[in-house]
């Protein structure tokens, strides 16, 4: 039998095999789509990664400059609070989130003398950040933070004003670039 | 006048009476004007122009304010011209306002704020610099911004015409413009606190609030005074302290009850509250061992109280309760102790005299006293002790009634009076004299009388015969009288029963020891509730001789020195804001409030102690609050008054004593809650005397308040305040020599 009869029958046999099954019957039996994605597979694994392996790897993240992370009270350049017991963050917060008390500082000014944002209730909304008038309380990129114990979840105003003191430089930047872009 | 006219507002056709103001009839329709200046109880002004409205036939705007309203007017509020015109004034205000809001007091609650959001421009086009004005100090009770001010004079209206005490005006022109006191004197009034509530903007805040808290965040509480008889409503503003379920007052407002106080609230109702947050108040137990106090538990303190109640004679137990209590409290206390075979109950501890019951509710409204042709004072220094009474007053002295005041102390009023000088041993002849004239017809009052029975008159000697000859008079006549006790609940405790000569309810006649006789009796136990024995009774001496010599049992809120010396056991109180209850007023109006804030630290409401005492005791309480205040309201509300026992009238004789009393304390000193209130307390210092005559103890310092050197004094009259080393005497009228 020679290779021209054994095609001519094949071909026969899958031109009949078409007609009584269909086209999509058919391309399962003769694995087409499993060779098309292996096919993917293979050229992928010969691909550059993208994937970090965080934490174990990639230490610089790519983060939007107007990333919702940890909170922050600032201050400004010749140190006082910016914070001026206004109270809208408060009464903005969709989860109660914070919780300000406030008299009036020796020198007559306005200012908070509790200033406590729970963070197991924050939601990272940023809306306190929004109705700020003074900028005063803002979301910092920093999300490299975990509450380990129940009471610690409570940040008090001297800790919010720490993180804002550490984060300064981060925070103005990506405000500048937030503006730029 | 009856007729009737209409008009169109807003292409609404509106009935309206003539000689009404276009504005209140728009908003009686619901129609809103924006306005600063405007304020239904003042005078109108339209120096603001803010509600300026468009009238159809009228080329300019005009004020809705001043406009009366006519027949068949046409007036748009909604017109191009009228918005017009209301964002260009909104602009023209907002020229020199500081946009502080953020850090202003007003913010939130602020008519500037508000209209700016409702009626302004949104933008503005000014870009030069602002008027910025020196802020003025007031005193500890009102702060000034006087930049935000936008010249609305209500303040100044206020004082003058409500107040009846000048204190700011308006000084300058154009640009230097501005409220001042000019003389730099802080503001005096018994009032002044209302001009924060009549201030549009924040020129004029509270300062004890200062910067404390923002008006969206706080819980609003109903609540009555509890300082003055007339029972003013008031607004417990609270809010939650911390994270331990702790809520606090934050300041007190107003409320408007146009049969009472109208809106206006009294100084000491206004700052009072930061009595409550003061740090003598009491949180423990403390008890006495020794020479020594140490903090106790409750249980341990009461198993004491307990231990001592059963094995006492109960005609050697005597019960002090302070006239502050409300009417619940005064009822389960009478109760138990009553039913305990305690007689010895009373809760006038002013009385300088035996005297059975003689408190009765009044029948007069505070809107009719200008219905009297005369009003007499008998002994009151009526603008400190009852400050919205003397409103009305003021109101009827405008009205054409009369005003007569007998007493030993010329004071210094705000509306014009007759007054006759009387020295206080011939306090009750006088009145005899002016009731029964010698000469018939000459100097005899005349139509409707309304007699005003003040302090100087129930802490006199002779209160029975001074009551005695004012109720025959009254009967005879279409005439009234008004007690106006000291308290905001005397009349409530007289009628629960909280006397030696009534059971509760004035079902029965009781027999006990009154204040006066067991002063000069001796005591086994003695229970005071909220009384401290320096300052609240009307002899101190005697008081501290017999508590000292009994076993003494204290329930008061405060930790003071003078408890400390006499009492064995002090239990935590929570005082008013803290607890239910009801007060009486002085027409018997029972006014129901409910707890606004939480007690401090371990101290009771009144009535769970007596609850407790109670049921420690084996009697019959009712099982909670609620049904103790549903028993209450039942008997008080089917309640009737025994008649007032007749006293033969006959004509008083002068006092032989050397010395008498014409006055408590001042008015910020009458109770625990005002006098740990400490911004009142600045604001209305004990002014120093050094007294020139000896008493027959010894020579004393005496201190006056509420005492003005315009204020003239009988001479030989002996001057007292409560609680500041006792006696003083003028001999003559107060001038700058005896002044230290």
């Amino acid at each position: 039998m020679n290779i021209g009869a054994v095609i001519a029958t094949l071909l026969f046999f899958l031109i009949i095999t078409w007609l009584v099954i269909g086209s999509e019957q058919l391309k399962r039996y003769l694995l087409v789509d499993f060779l098309k994605g292996l096919g993917v597979t293979g050229r992928a694994f010969w691909r550059r990664k993208i994937t970090q392996h965080y934490p174990d790897e990639g230490e610089e993240l790519p983060i939007s400059p107007r990333f919702k992370g940890a909170l922050a009270l600032r201050r400004y350049e010749n140190g006082e609070e910016r914070c001026i017991a206004c109270k809208l963050c408060e009464s903005i917060c969709p989860a109660l989130a914070i919780t300000i008390e406030a008299e009036e500082r020796a020198d007559g000014a306005r200012k908070t003398t509790r200033f406590d944002i729970d963070t197991f209730k924050c939601i990272n909304c940023g809306l306190c950040e929004e109705a700020c008038p003074v900028d005063s309380i803002v979301c910092t990129d920093e999300m490299h933070y975990s509450i380990l114990q129940r009471g610690d979840n409570i940040l008090a105003k001297d800790q919010l004003l720490m993180i804002g003191d550490m984060y300064e430089d981060r925070i103005q930047h990506n405000l500048r670039e937030d503006n730029d872009g | 006048m009856s007729h009737s006219i209409e008009l169109t507002i807003n292409e609404r056709v509106i009935v309206a009476k003539p000689g009404e103001r276009l504005i209140d009839v728009a908003q009686r329709e619901g129609i809103y004007i924006p306005r600063f200046c405007y304020h239904p109880k003042l005078s109108v002004v339209a120096s603001c122009r803010m509600c300026l409205v468009d009238i159809e036939g009228i080329g300019k705007t005009q004020p809705a304010c001043a406009t009366l309203v006519s027949d068949n007017m046409v007036v748009k509020t909604q017109s191009h011209k009228a918005i017009d015109a209301q964002k260009a004034i909104m602009q023209f205000l907002l020229i020199n306002h500081p946009l502080h809001c953020p850090i202003c007091d007003q913010g939130g609650e602020c008519e500037l704020q508000d209209t700016a959001m409702g009626y302004g421009k949104g933008v503005s086009e000014y870009s030069e610099s602002k008027r910025v004005v020196a802020d003025e100090d007031l005193g500890p009770l009102v702060k000034t911004d006087m930049s935000l001010c936008i010249h609305c004079t209500r303040c100044v209206r206020f004082g003058k015409e409500v107040a009846g005490v000048p204190e700011l005006s308006f000084i300058g022109r154009g640009d230097t413009a501005g409220i001042s006191t000019y003389l730099s004197r802080g503001l005096k009034s018994e009032l002044s606190g209302n001009v924060i509530d009549l201030c549009p903007v924040g020129a004029l805040t509270s300062k004890p609030f200062r910067f404390k808290g923002r008006s969206w965040g706080f819980k609003q509480q109903r609540g009555v005074s509890s300082h003055d008889c007339i029972g003013s409503n008031l607004v417990y503003h609270t809010m939650a302290k911390g994270y331990e379920n702790i809520t606090d007052v934050m300041r007190v407002v107003p409320y408007t009850n146009m049969a009472l106080n109208e809106g206006w609230l009294a100084d000491r109702d206004r700052f009072s509250y930061e009595g409550l947050y003061a740090s003598e108040r009491l949180e423990t137990p403390l008890l006495k061992e020794g020479d020594h106090w140490r903090q106790a538990s409750f249980e341990e303190v009461l198993t004491l109280i307990y231990n001592r109640m059963v094995a006492v004679d109960p005609e050697k137990v005597g019960v002090w309760l302070s006239s502050q209590m409300t009417l619940e409290e005064g009822y389960l206390a009478q109760h138990v102790f009553r039913s305990s075979g305690v007689e010895n109950i009373d809760h006038r501890l002013w009385m300088n005299a035996d005297v059975p019951l003689y408190q009765r509710p009044s029948s007069v409204a505070l809107g009719d006293l200008h219905s009297f042709d005369t009003i007499v004072l008998i002994g009151s220094n009526i603008r400190y002790e009852q400050p919205i009474l003397a409103l009305r007053l003021k109101e009827a002295s405008e009205k054409g009634s009369d005003i007569i005041s007998i007493g030993a102390i010329a004071h210094e009023y705000y509306f014009p009076y007759q007054c006759h000088l009387t020295q206080p041993q011939e306090l009750a002849m006088r009145v005899f004299e002016l009731l029964h004239p010698p000469v018939s017809g000459q100097g005899s009052l005349s139509g409707k009388v309304l007699f005003l029975l003040g302090e100087e008159a129930l802490i006199h000697v002779d209160i029975a015969q001074i009551q005695a000859m004012v109720h025959h008079w009254c009967d005879q006549s279409e005439s009234e009288y008004m007690l106006l006790t000291p308290g905001p609940n005397s009349l409530g405790l007289a009628a629960s029963g909280c006397t030696p000569d009534y059971k509760a309810w004035g079902a029965a006649k009781a027999n006990g020891l009154s204040y006066y006789r067991m002063l000069r009796n001796t005591m086994d136990v003695m229970w005071l509730h909220q009384v401290d024995p320096m300052q609240d009774v009307s002899d101190p001496k005697r008081a501290y001789q017999l508590l000292k010599s009994a076993f003494t049992i204290a329930v008061s809120a405060y930790d003071t020195a003078s408890l400390r010396d006499c009492a064995d056991v002090i239990l935590p109180l929570a005082l008013a804001p803290e607890t239910p209850g009801s007060y009486l007023n002085y027409q018997g109006l029972q006014q129901k409030f409910v707890a606004a804030s939480s007690p401090r630290g371990e101290a009771k409401m009144g009535w769970s102690i007596y609850h407790v005492l109670g049921s420690m005791l084996s009697k019959v309480v009712a099982k909670d609050y609620d049904t103790l205040s549903q028993d209450v309201d039942r008997a008080y509300g089917t309640m009737v008054w025994p008649d007032i026992e007749q006293v033969p009238v006959e004509k008083p004789k002068v006092i032989s004593a050397q010395w008498m009393r014409v006055g408590l304390s001042s008015w910020v000193r009458g109770d625990g809650l005002v006098r740990h209130a400490a911004a009142l307390q600045q604001a209305y210092p004990i002014e120093e005397f050094v007294l020139l005559a000896e008493t027959q103890e010894a020579s004393i310092e005496g201190q006056i308040t509420n005492l003005k050197y315009s204020d003239t004094i009988a001479p030989g009259t002996l001057v007292y305040e409560r609680g500041q080393v006792f006696y003083a005497e003028t001999m003559g009228p107060l001038d700058d020599g005896d002044v230290s």
